[in-house]
This record gives structure tokens, C-alpha cells and sequence, in this order.
């Protein structure tokens, strides 16, 4: 019987305590116009995804909203679990802020099916695909934001500028991923305009990174990598053929320079953050039909080992322009 | 009226989940089988569904389909347990693999997007503003589907059949003396619940708007804590066990998904989500603790 006791003290402790913190919680009712409320949603934290948080609220902050003031943020995250997606998307839509911010896929297309307020998204690749918006360049009604989807055209004119040489690009990619698959497409709309021709190398898994690169190395003139979570994985084993056969490898992530890439346009996943706080202030300021926002790869990131192991000279004013010079092969 | 948004929340995903929570418990108490494969029929489900439905199929079509699809998952299943006498737990982890790449394939991609599609919720949409935030619609289209099927599936339990399906899964070997092929029964029994698991795919792909290969992860736990919070609240001596295990399904994924909502509205840190459910369960199953005995401490 001690434990029962026990064990419903406890019961009871738990309940005042939600209690106690339901009743001190803000009154959302209660807003007046000049406080905005901004909800974010996200389905989980890492480094890239913060930054993009971060910086929303930071282009905010610049355009006039200072948090505590006259803006409020209702921040809510799923942990990583695409089930809560939907939970918090229906919470936050009740609450009725002025604008919600859905970072990741699953995260906007949960908030845009029950939102009745503007949506902004962000970080999502393919909104097209995604069913967020019927197309990029006008814009719905309610829903607007930014995709980080690689740059692939920049990537192209960049390897064009690097060596114009280059007129057969292998590209290895994963057709089970989704981003490679919307990556591949985009390649192959860009390609013919910089007179590239290209030859597929499908890899399944991490491991066939090595030998597909072996297999399609001889036809080509350089390699290319579309943003793919199985080739990154091995990406290593790319850099060790190319090096072998002294061509270029080009990638589309300052992550995958460091570990030995020739060069890339990279997403900054911070200026990603500034566009989307971009749209949030527009669509505060009654905005609608706003179009998507395509992240611009500003950032070039080169590698200087693997220039000199894959004797592919860089021109100066690349490595002027370019963001970060990576000395070594990490 | 603020607080009534975490109730609203958590009777729609509760009668969504309910159906997950519902595959689990009748192959967990019914044919004594702890069966894993909802994790992997659930987004199978949902995957058949989204792709058929975006192609153009009947809405009706798609589900059937996608019913039929988690059916065979969970036969193969239970073809692998009878059949090869592999483990119960290793047949599942087995068939969630198998059903994980298999969505993937189907899907073509690793999310897609139905928010331009018609669902099922269309049709009651303008009931749910009549009562402000609550979406009276929804809650009674949900409540609708689960009350036909739990008619339909409680009279099949209790014909011959269903006993018959009973008795191989409560004391295999009493049903064997009686002339009951045990294989098969357990076999069509894991295909109708996987059946139910990929029914709450598809209802809670209409729901969000999306399906995404990863939405399946969770469920197995989400199952286990709800049919035990259910367990707990529901006087088990006063019903039939088979009519216990059902509603205890039902009003645990309610309940449950209350608490989570209610977690989420109160804005505790991501950090804390899981701890807080995890103590918001145990505060409920603590309630019971005396009443019940040892009934439902043992795993299986």
C-alpha cells in the first residue's frame, strides 16, 4: 500500500506542476496589432538546419522586429519524428500567428495542408514535387519560401570556367534518393546549354562508389557529384580515382571539398536563413502570391591539394572569388 | 478555448493511430504474437496509396490496395515465422527491412507530397468550423470508420472462426488437439492486423498531406505505450478479454496521443518531448498499478 501512496503523491505532484505551467503560459488570445506572432516549425536540429533559424530571426531582428517587443516566436520542434509533424502543425495552425515558418520537407507540407495564415518554408528541395507550391516562379496564394536544392547550374558554369576542356561529365548518383533523382534532372536541363555531354554512374550503395568511378573514369573527362547522401558517403573512394587518373572531381558541398573534392558552388545554409526572414517580413507586411526563393550558390569552396594531386590548375580569379580555400585533404 | 486544442488534436490522431494501435494489440494479445511488422506496414501503406492515388486511382481503390499490401507484409511474416521457425521478433525486423525498401521502390522517391490531392477529409471540411477549433468533421468521419470496423471486426471474432483464430493463438497446443491448423491461422491473422497498420498509413497520409518513407519510425513504441495506457483505464473483468483488447486499442491511442499533443501545446523543449510523454505514461499506468496485478506486468 506504501507504494500506491507513493506513486499517487508522485500522480499529483505531476499534475499541479502541468497545471501550474499551463496557467502561467502567455495568453496567445490576447494579441494586440503591433505584436506579431511567428511560429517555427522544424523537425529536428542540426548544424545546417540552425543556421537557418538563426538567421531568420536575425534578418528579422534587422528589418525593425525585436523579439520580446513587437514580435513573439512560437517555436516548436519534432525531434526528428515525422509523426509529431502533423501534432505540431495543428497546434501551431489553432494558435493562429500571423506567419509559420516550416523548415524541412514533411515539417511544410504538415503546416501548408492545415495552415489558414501565410506559410513560409524552408530548406525544402523540390516544392514543386513536394506539392507546397503549383509553380516556382508565381507563387500560391498562401505559401511561399526557399529551397535549397543545389545550384546545379552555377556547378556547371563553374566547372566550365575551371577547365573548358571538360566536355564529357560522369555523374554518380543514387537513383533510391529523392534529391539526386530531382538532382539528375536538373543536370540534364543545364548540361546541353554549356555543351556538356554526360554519362550516368548509378551506385546503390556506398560501397560501388569505387568501382562505378573505376568503371566510367576512362570515358570521362571529370566527375561530378549531384547531392547525394550514398555517394557523399563514399565520396572518398571517388577522390582516390580521380587522383589515380589525374581528372577533376567536382562536387556540390563545402563538406565534401574539405574531404578532397576538386571545387564547388555550395547552398550557405545562412544565407538561406536571410531569404526566408526576406519572405517572413514580406508576408507580415500583408504580401501574397510571393514566388519561391531558389538559394543562390554564392559560395565557392575549392581544395589545393586536391588541385595539385588531380593536376587540374585552378585560375586565379576562381580562387580570388572563392569563399574558402581548403589546404588539405581532411 | 485554447485548451481544447490539444483534445481536438489528440481525438484525430488518436482514431488515426488507433488502427496502428488496434494491429498491435490483437497480434500481441490475441495471437500471442509481439508483432514488429507494423513499423514497416504502416509507411508501406501510406506509399502504396500516395502513388496509386497521384496516378489517378479511386481514392477507395488506393486504400483497398494499400490494405492489401500491408496484408501481405504481415503474412510474410508469419510465413517466415511457421514456415522457417525463425523468431517472432526476427521474422518482423526482417519483413520491416524488407517492406522499408519496398516503399521506397513504390514511392520512387523518399516523400511525397498530397496537398494538391482530394482526401477523404474533403468531404466533411465544412463541419469543422460549426464548433470553432474543434474539427467536428474529421473527428466523426474518423469515428465513423472505426465504429463499422470495429462491428465488422468484433462479429468475426466471435463466429466460429474467430474463435477458431482465438484458440490458435491463446494455447497452440490445445487448438491442435481440436484439428485447428495453427500455421494458417496465425498467418491470416497478421495479415488482417498488418492490414488495419497500413489502413492508419493511409488516413494519416490523407491527414498531414504527405507521405515520407520515414514516417513509419515510432510506431511500434507509440503502439506499445498506447495499448497499455488503454489497458490500464479499462476494466478488464467486466468484458470479454477480446472486447477488453479491442477498446483498450482504441481509448489508449486517444489517450495517448492526448498526452503528446498536450506535451507539444505546453511548448516543453525538444529535449524533454520524449521524457515528458514517457513520465505522462507511466503517471497513467501508475493510477492502475494495484487493480489490475500481474496481468499485464509480463511482456508476452
Amino acid at each position: 500500500m506504501k507504494i500506491k501512496h507513493l506513486l499517487m503523491g508522485i500522480l499529483t505532484i505531476v499534475v499541479v506542476i502541468t497545471i501550474l505551467f499551463v496557467s502561467l503560459l502567455p495568453k496567445y488570445k490576447e494579441k494586440n496589432h503591433n505584436l506579431k506572432i511567428v511560429a517555427i516549425a522544424t523537425l529536428m536540429s542540426h548544424p545546417a538546419l540552425d543556421a537557418v533559424q538563426e538567421n531568420i530571426k536575425m534578418e528579422l531582428e534587422h528589418e525593425g522586429f525585436r523579439e520580446g517587443t513587437n514580435i513573439r516566436y512560437i517555436i516548436r520542434n519534432a525531434n526528428g519524428q515525422v509523426q509529431i509533424a502533423a501534432n505540431i502543425a495543428n497546434e501551431l495552425a489553432a494558435k493562429e500567428p500571423d506567419v509559420i515558418v516550416a523548415i524541412t520537407t514533411p515539417m511544410a507540407q504538415a503546416v501548408a495542408k492545415v495552415a489558414h495564415c501565410p506559410v513560409v518554408f524552408s530548406a525544402v528541395t523540390d516544392p514543386v514535387g513536394a506539392g507546397l507550391v503549383t509553380s516556382l516562379e508565381k507563387g500560391d496564394k498562401m505559401v511561399t519560401g526557399t529551397s535549397d536544392a543545389w545550384p546545379y547550374e552555377d556547378q556547371l558554369k563553374l566547372i566550365n570556367k575551371i577547365d573548358p576542356q571538360i566536355k564529357i561529365l560522369g555523374i554518380l548518383y543514387n537513383p533510391g534518393e529523392a534529391a539526386s533523382q530531382y538532382g539528375i534532372k536538373e543536370i540534364q536541363k543545364y548540361a546541353p546549354a554549356l555543351n556538356f555531354k554526360l554519362i550516368e554512374g548509378p551506385v546503390n550503395t556506398t560501397s560501388e562508389v569505387y568501382p562505378v568511378a573505376q568503371n566510367i573514369i576512362p570515358r570521362v573527362d571529370a566527375i561530378f557529384l549531384s547531392s547525394d547522401n550514398t555517394v557523399i558517403g563514399g565520396v572518398a573512394a571517388a577522390v582516390k580515382v580521380c587522383i589515380e587518373n589525374k581528372k577533376p572531381l567536382f562536387v556540390g558541398d563545402s563538406g565534401t571539398v574539405a574531404n578532397g573534392g576538386l571545387a564547388a558552388v555550395s547552398v550557405g545554409y545562412a544565407e538561406l536563413g536571410r531569404e526566408t526572414g526576406k519572405l517572413v517580413v514580406r508576408s507580415l507586411n500583408g504580401e501574397h502570391n510571393i514566388p519561391t526563393v531558389i538559394a543562390r550558390g554564392s559560395e565557392i569552396y575549392l581544395n589545393r591539394k586536391a588541385s595539385e594531386l588531380m593536376e587540374v590548375p585552378i585560375p586565379e580569379d576562381i580562387l580570388k572569388a572563392a569563399t574558402k580555400v581548403y589546404e588539405d585533404i581532411k | 478555448m485554447n485548451w481544447i486544442v490539444p483534445l481536438d488534436i489528440g481525438i484525430v490522431m488518436g482514431l488515426i493511430f488507433a488502427w496502428a494501435v488496434l494491429a498491435l494489440s490483437l497480434g500481441f494479445r490475441l495471437l500471442s504474437f509481439p508483432d514488429l511488422t507494423i513499423e514497416g506496414s504502416l509507411p508501406l501503406g501510406a506509399a502504396v496509396f500516395a502513388v496509386l492515388h497521384k496516378s489517378g486511382a479511386p481514392m477507395i481503390i488506393s486504400t483497398f490496395c494499400a490494405m492489401f499490401a500491408g496484408a501481405l507484409a504481415g503474412a510474410l511474416t508469419g510465413f517466415l515465422h511457421v514456415k522457417f521457425s525463425l523468431n517472432k521478433f526476427l521474422s518482423g525486423i526482417l519483413v520491416v527491412a524488407i517492406a522499408y525498401s519496398i516503399s521506397l521502390r513504390i514511392m520512387g522517391a523518399s516523400n511525397i507530397g498530397l496537398l494538391q490531392l482530394s482526401s477523404v477529409f474533403d468531404y466533411v471540411s465544412s463541419w469543422n468550423t460549426v464548433f470553432g477549433k474543434i474539427h467536428l468533421g474529421t473527428i466523426f468521419l474518423l469515428f465513423g470508420f472505426l465504429a463499422s470496423g470495429s462491428i465488422l471486426i468484433l462479429y468475426i471474432l466471435s463466429t466460429r472462426y474467430g474463435i477458431q483464430l482465438r484458440v490458435a493463438g491463446s494455447n497452440p497446443a490445445y487448438a491442435r488437439s481440436l484439428g485447428i491448423n495453427v500455421s494458417v491461422n496465425i498467418l491470416i491473422g497478421l495479415a488482417a492486423t498488418n492490414s488495419l497498420a497500413a489502413l492508419s498509413g493511409v488516413l494519416l497520409s490523407m491527414h498531414q498531406g504527405f507521405v515520407d518513407i520515414s514516417m513509419g519510425q515510432g510506431t511500434l513504441i507509440l503502439a506499445l505505450a498506447a495499448m497499455t495506457v488503454g489497458e490500464r483505464l479499462l476494466p478488464e473483468k467486466r468484458l470479454p478479454f477480446y472486447i477488453f483488447v479491442f477498446f483498450a486499442g482504441i481509448l489508449g491511442s486517444v489517450i495517448y496521443q492526448m498526452l503528446l499533443a498536450y506535451a507539444v501545446y505546453i511548448g516543453l523543449a525538444p529535449t524533454d518531448l520524449k521524457l515528458a510523454t514517457a513520465i505522462m505514461v507511466l503517471a497513467v499506468v501508475a493510477l492502475r498499478i494495484s487493480h489490475n496485478g500481474e496481468l499485464f506486468a509480463e511482456g508476452s
